[in-house]
């Protein structure tokens, strides 16, 4: 019996002894694309998950990958309780300019009071950001000047923003993303997100 | 003398170690309270409550818990579950980052955010007995 018991024990450890371990790709929300999700081997070798639906079964051994007809509806019930994102907000600005409208500043303000009476939950996240015309140092002074005038007229209304969520991020963004000293009135802004 | 100076050495070095910061918020959880496991005591956290690197996130049968963190990553916990996040290291200036979460029982369904965009799998989930290298995407890891 007790060598019964050792040559289970064994095969349980063979085989992953993981009672069952699974990763599925969820279709993906309205306008983004599904994505993909690699399996990584010890060696390097990944396995790529990269259609709704797929799903791998996970083993020591290495995974098992298949597609499925449906996705339990458990794991769409799962996905369905994520937290709700909020669009973020966004004010623009002229160039090296920090001015905002009263009529910006009471859409924000009629934002966050929709949320209810309890604001403390959230974390609301204010970051400037500039164009990459001009020094990366520059940009990044003023992009905190903008952002830190967000919040300070944002908590002149009674609303709690912590200083570590008063962010410059200068113009990281716009070099990425259009290159180096490109005017663009898309980055001369700044976002309140609130999550 | 010497026991003063190993005294003043060690009050330093405690005084020197980063603190902690915020890495996500728990933002919904039904049934009650969140049992969140920080430095080997149990804590009992409700929405609002500020995560930080190292933490561990256990839900009770039937409780489901929403996490946001600052990379606008979106996390759901399943009911049964035991979640560790060891790994957050993210520049909120420059957007880019990388991170581990380990799923040691459970389930969890990730939305991810911007950690993802620094490069591929920079954003790493671990069961027992893998590592997933997440590319952008919504996906549920469960283990039994």
């Amino acid at each position: 019996m007790k060598g019964w018991g050792l040559t289970l024990f064994g095969a349980l450890v063979l085989t992953g002894c993981a009672g069952g371990e699974r990763v599925t790709l969820m279709p993906a929300a309205q306008d983004r694309p599904v994505g993909a999700v690699a399996v990584l081997g010890e060696s390097g070798e990944e396995t790529v998950l990269d259609q709704a639906n797929s799903q791998a079964v996970l083993r020591a051994s290495g995974p098992r990958v298949r597609q499925l007809s449906s996705v339990d509806p458990a794991y769409t019930e799962l996905i369905n309780s994520l937290p709700r994102r909020i669009e973020p907000q966004v004010i623009r600005f002229a160039t090296a300019g920090t001015r905002i409208s009263p009529d910006q500043i009471a859409s924000l303000k009629a934002l966050l009071e929709s949320l209810g009476p309890d604001l403390s939950i959230y974390q609301i996240e204010v970051a400037g950001y500039t164009d990459s015309v001009g020094s990366e140092r520059d940009n990044a002074r003023l992009s905190q000047g903008r952002a830190n005038q967000v919040a300070d007229l944002l908590r002149a209304e009674g609303f709690e923003i912590e200083q570590a969520d008063v962010i410059g991020r200068g113009e990281y963004a716009a070099v990425r993303e259009i290159g180096d000293e490109t005017p663009s009135e898309r980055f001369r802004a700044v976002t309140i997100m609130i999550r | 003398m010497r026991k003063l100076a190993i005294l003043i050495s060690v009050v330093c070095g405690l005084l020197a170690q980063p603190a902690l910061a915020e890495i996500g918020r728990i933002k919904n959880a039904t049934q009650g309270s969140v049992e969140v496991i920080r430095g080997g005591q149990s804590l009992s956290a409700k929405p609002g409550f500020k995560l930080e690197e190292g933490d561990t996130i256990a839900t009770k049968a039937g409780q489901r818990v929403g996490i946001t963190f600052l990379d606008d990553t979106r996390m759901a916990i399943g009911p049964g579950s035991r979640i560790t996040l060891d790994e957050y290291k993210y520049d909120r200036a420059r957007q880019t980052g990388r991170s581990l979460t380990t799923v040691n029982r459970g389930a969890l369904g990730v939305d991810s955010g911007n950690i993802t965009r620094t490069g591929a799998d920079r954003m790493r989930v671990r069961t027992p007995t893998s590592t997933l290298g997440v590319r952008g995407t919504t996906f549920v890891v469960e283990v039994k």
